[in-house]
């Protein structure tokens, strides 16, 4: 086989293999969640056994062995309980997160082509699981059914059918015919609306009944439902119902199967999978279009300007109008399209929660809500190893062993709250517990004996909140110390402000921490204050701007070479971007300052321009080698009026400004 | 040129089965991802085999296969089950309903071309 091919078909298996393995975990936390595994619907358990299944046969062919060899002792154990030969336990399903959650790591070393890792722990707990007796089956097989059907039955429609026959449900075949040129469209429109009343057991196109432009199904369906119930439901399709056993009547109505399409369907079939680099591409072609789009606009506008709001230019003031109305339409559309909902990265957090538990020997429950919440794919992506970071936070410093929630008057079992909502263009991820909460006396304490606070001063308590997120504050000792939270939380703010993100704590001695994680939905198109200095123009990414502020220059102090100003209850130290980037600032005297407050947790700062240009949408693309590298600089974007303008890293120049790594102006 | 439909839902194995018989001379392949997409491709253009998977979701293997071979226009396309081991009543049954042979999977390239050739050639 050719080289690009084995790479196109391992990357295919990778993407495969992601879909498969979220569709697993999906369907544990939905047995997870019933209130009796063992009565968990049928097709739960079939999507598993299939899942499981299919990784087994495409890692088979790719010579995968580790990861066929277990997820072929997942199938086994999957096609038993799915037979019904295998109750669903607890531990079963314990035994099974544990296997899928080896599989995905055996995927990622045989792909990488790494040794893999040693997965026999948890195969001989599949093995062990395997030893119960499978119960012997009664085959019971009702009288009535076409013969043909039941030549067509696989091993486990046989197996659904003795079921439906078990629990003495009505059973019935619905014929139906289609067109064919959108007979899965209309198909699974009958099929969804048949499963809101029962089991479809099979689904067998029989070719008896094609005529040369169209396809005849056969569904075989265990239901409660009586004839009569079924025939009301089924009233609107043309469909023969015959209840087996009984006999048959056919559904009169008239209507043709052309008239009947309107109806939305959902099919499997209809969706697909595109690599996000290719949505990249087109999302990049459209920043183009977006700013084609500003140029005709500001044509327009200047053209009113001259000859006023008359004859051409007033039609293509319109015209760019409408052209912006469609353009934002479809821009939308493909953002859309990137979005996924955040419940995928709930599921991740929700096995790590349970296994770091075990781990810590403490009992935890995890609520979620907003979980149908929608975020950039590369945003989930990115956000998954903060997320995590302070989940471990949570449970290793905020959540208290059992003995102390007792003896203080908690619940033994401690809660951890994932909360996801969208704001404008903002989705706010929250990480709640009910533990011990911050101490911030010995976090100021810390401060102190590390000398990031200075004796004397008096502190707030966001200020001293924000000592957690400066580089080197804690360490293993101050931890345990303090049993409080620090491990690392400048690295979660570091990668949050790369993403144009904000963290900010909240915290309550003894009643729990609330870390409130606020992102821009998507990272492609993203919305930007343009601000001016001197006769430079550059964008500031809005989520990362708190606030705007104007100020008298003489609320200016130096405070060691530091120019800082106070802000209501807390001090912000600035930045003066003319001097940054040295550049003449405009000759508009300078008793105003412009701030724009960008914060990165209880990290701000002060950026000071010398005026706001207003706010707009820009894509960002990254600079050429030149600018590369130079700090403060995320890349640059385009206006309207064709000009290109830099848009500012703010984690980038928030980390330089006080890691004093940027020979940035100081006050003398 | 002899034309194989390749019906599976998993994308990888596709891959691998087009690769595997593209290496033949006088071979082109189409791509079916599901049972629904393999009944479309039926009137679309004439084939000469099918290769197929049994556990599919909403139209199966078995079924691609009894369809075949009751259709007065395709029952004399030969067909082949690809199918993991494990499920040899489902792969009997294939058999029985008309497919003309079974290759286990994971497959030998070497015995799914040669299956290929043998089922042509009859």
């Amino acid at each position: 086989m050719a080289e690009r091919r084995k790479d196109d078909t391992l990357r295919e298996f990778l993407a495969e293999s992601e879909e498969l393995l979220e569709t697993l975990h999906q369907n544990l936390r939905v047995i997870e969640q019933s209130p009796d595994p063992s009565s968990v619907a049928p097709e739960t358990l079939n999507a598993m056994f299939r899942s499981a299944h299919t990784v087994k046969g495409m890692s088979g062919v790719m010579g995968f062995a580790a990861v066929s060899d277990l997820s072929h002792s997942l199938e086994d154990v999957m096609d038993r309980v799915r037979m019904g030969k295998l109750a669903m336990s607890r531990s079963l399903l314990d035994a099974l997160g544990d296997a899928v959650d080896m599989l995905g790591r055996l995927i990622a070393s045989s792909s990488s082509g790494q040794p893999p890792a040693d997965a026999e722990v948890v195969l001989q707990r599949l093995r062990e699981a395997m030893t119960v007796q499978p119960s012997a089956v009664l085959m019971e097989r009702p009288l009535g059914i076409d013969q043909e059907i039941l030549k067509v039955l696989t091993e486990y429609e046989d197996h659904r059918l003795q079921e439906n026959v078990k629990a003495k449900n009505y059973l019935y075949e619905i014929r139906a015919h289609f067109r064919f040129d959108d007979f899965d469209k209309a198909l699974s429109k009958l099929t969804t609306k048949v499963q809101s009343a029962g089991e479809v057991i099979t689904t067998l196109p029989s070719s008896g009944m094609s005529s040369k432009d169209g396809i005849g199904f056969t569904l075989l369906v265990g239901s409660k439902c009586d004839r009569e119930g079924l025939a009301q439901l089924l009233a609107d399709e043309v469909v023969e119902l015959v209840a087996i056993g009984g006999q048959e009547f056919a559904l009169s109505k008239t209507l043709a199967p052309q008239e009947n399409e309107a109806v939305s369907a959902r099919s499997l079939s209809q969706t697909i999978r595109v690599d996000i680099a290719r949505l990249d591409g087109l999302l990049n072609m459209l920043g183009e279009l977006v700013l084609s789009k500003a140029v005709i606009a500001q044509i327009a506008k200047d053209l009113m300007q001259v000859g006023g709001c008359l004859g051409p230019a007033m039609e293509l003031h319109k015209a760019a109008q409408s052209l912006e109305h469609r353009v934002s339409g479809l821009q939308e559309g493909l953002i859309e399209i990137r979005m996924i909902p955040v419940a995928q990265l709930f599921d991740r957090s929700i096995r790590a929660i349970k296994k770091i538990a075990r781990d810590l020997d403490k009992e935890i429950q995890v609520i979620t809500s907003g979980e149908e919440t929608k975020l950039d794919k590369s945003m989930v992506e990115s956000i998954a190893d903060p997320l995590l970071h302070l989940i471990r936070n949570a449970l290793d410093h905020g959540i208290e062993s059992k003995d102390d929630r007792r003896r203080s008057g908690k619940h033994e079992v401690g809660t951890i709250h994932l909360s996801a909502a969208q704001k404008g263009n903002t989705v706010v991820i929250t990480v709640a517990d009910d533990g011990a909460g911050i101490n911030l006396a010995k976090v100021y304490q810390t401060a102190l004996a590390k000398k990031l606070a200075v004796p004397d001063k008096e502190y707030s308590q966001k200020e001293i909140i924000n000592f957690l997120f400066q580089p080197g504050f804690s360490t293993a000792e101050t931890v345990t110390e303090m049993s409080g939270r620090g491990v690392g939380l400048d690295v979660v703010a570091r990668h949050l402000a790369k993403l144009n993100g904000l963290v900010e704590v909240e915290t309550e001695l003894g009643r729990g921490t609330r870390f409130i994680l606020t992102l821009p939905i998507t990272l492609v198109i993203i919305k930007a204050l343009i601000v001016r200095v001197g006769f430079q123009i550059y964008a500031i990414p809005i989520s990362a701007v708190s606030e705007s502020v104007m100020a008298d220059h003489r609320q200016v102090v130096t405070v060691g070479r530091r120019h800082v100003i106070q802000l209501r209850d807390h001090t912000l130290a600035l930045l003066r971007l003319n001097e940054l980037f040295n550049v003449a600032s405009s000759d508009i005297p300078q008793d105003r300052l412009y701030i724009i407050v960008v914060g990165l947790a209880e990290k701000r700062l002060g950026l000071v321009v010398d005026a706001i240009e207003g706010q707009q949408e820009i894509v960002i693309k990254s600079v050429g080698a030149m600018l590369q590298g130079i700090p403060g600089i995320a890349g640059a974007t385009e206006l309207g009026n064709r000009k290109t303008i830099l848009v500012l890293d703010v984690g980038a120049l928030i980390e330089e400004v006080v890691g004093q790594k940027m020979s940035i102006p100081l006050a003398a | 040129m002899k034309r194989v439909l390749i019906v599976d839902d998993s994308a990888t194995t596709r891959a691998l089965i087009v690769a595997t018989i593209e290496e033949m001379e006088g071979f082109e392949t189409i791509e079916a991802p599901n049972g629904f997409e393999a009944l479309k491709r039926l009137p679309q253009q004439r084939l000469d085999l099918i290769v197929t998977d049994i556990n599919m979701p909403d139209i199966n293997g078995l079924e691609i296969v009894h369809f075949v071979k009751h259709h007065p226009q395709y029952k004399s396309i030969p067909l082949i089950i690809v199918s993991t081991e494990g499920s040899e009543d489902d792969v009997k049954k294939g058999l029985e309903l008309g497919a003309s042979a079974y290759v286990k999977k994971p497959f030998e390239p070497d015995v799914l071309r040669s299956t290929i050739r043998q089922v042509i050639k009859s």
